[in-house]
């Protein structure tokens, strides 16, 4: 699998198609972001797969903004998994990136990481290696709407109680880009208080999830607390998608429902 | 969202009452109101924090 993204790569570099390509590789044992450039050899160059597939994965994406906004006349290739595409397109929409400066090499995820992940599209538009996995719909979201309410409230409260704010989540969001960020607006969140206002502070980041989580799931990866936060914001996107018919960055140039003064279809 | 957190939604009301309209608006108050003593006090009076400690 690694051997053909590498002859893509060196393909892309070689021509001068691109100037770099953000992919992963393997240093001192560590798995780390890395920008491969002409004339350098591919050979550190991973996938991210550990003990499992996908045990590194980073938000390539959001490192990709802050090369474009470094570098905006540069074209730059990307690995991409299926969640990283949906960033793409999603980050095209919001003009964080533009679609002719991205060159992206999709791998698609194996069966156990598409299951892992309940992920409704394990593999990118376009495929350099790997096969297409089955998608799969959230268990996790069901599970805890079969609960009975003060169940679910007691499971959240219980969770969102472990919050260290560490902001952690944000911080790997590849769709977190805003220059103000409303959970670091002490009007709205209070300095100094530990946990943060609960459930105030998740419901807030839930909600400007709406249209944008890609679903990931490095939030989830991400906290030191273990806050099922994939699961909340899952739930969002599933709300999208059965009243408005939408799913984040699963076609290019598709707004979010909430950022449309048109009628939208399919609106219950 | 709320009630996906295990937070009664009937605790939540949005209601569009032109500024012309006094009287629904004390109705829309009055009923709300009333509705939320039915309901009782909210779960997240309760300071989860102290908890932790």
């Amino acid at each position: 699998m690694i051997d053909s993204i590498k002859d893509k790569v060196r393909e892309l570099l070689d021509s001068g198609e691109i100037k770099g390509f953000l992919g992963l590789a393997e240093k001192h044992g560590h798995v780390a972001p890395h920008l491969f450039q002409q004339g350098e050899d591919l050979d550190i160059m991973v996938l991210g797969d550990g003990a499992h597939p996908g045990d590194a994965r980073y938000p390539l994406s959001k490192y990709l903004i802050n090369l474009y906004r470094a570098y905006p006349e540069e074209t730059f290739g990307i690995l991409v998994r299926g969640c990283d595409d949906r960033a793409l397109k999603t980050l095209y929409t919001w003009n964080q990136l533009t679609p002719n400066k991205v060159i992206p090499v999709g791998i698609a995820c194996p069966q156990e990481l598409a299951d892992a992940c309940e992920c409704s599209r394990p593999y990118p538009d376009d495929i350099t290696a790997g096969e297409q996995a089955e998608p799969r719909l959230s268990e996790t979201v069901d599970t805890i709407d079969n609960l009975v309410l003060t169940d679910r409230f007691d499971y959240w409260m219980s969770e969102f109680v472990k919050c260290i704010k560490c902001y952690g989540c944000s911080n790997i969001c590849p769709m977190c880009f805003c220059n103000e960020c409303s959970l670091k607006c002490d009007d709205l969140i209070k300095k100094g208080e530990l946990p943060p206002e609960i459930p105030v502070f998740h419901h807030t980041r839930a909600m400007h999830m709406v249209g944008r989580c890609i679903d990931c799931g490095l939030c989830e990866e991400a906290c030191p607390s273990g806050i099922p936060l994939r699961t909340l914001y899952k739930k969002v996107n599933t709300i999208l998608s059965s009243n408005f018919d939408f799913t984040t960055g699963m076609r290019r140039g598709q707004r979010s429902p909430l950022n449309s003064l048109e009628p939208v279809k399919g609106n219950k | 969202m709320l009630k996906f957190s295990g937070i009664d939604d009937a605790r939540l009301k949005a209601s569009w009452v032109s500024s012309a309209e006094a009287p629904e608006l004390v109705h829309e108050f009055a009923t709300f109101i009333r509705e939320l003593r039915d309901l009782g006090p909210s779960p997240l009076r309760q300071d989860y924090r102290k908890e932790l400690a």
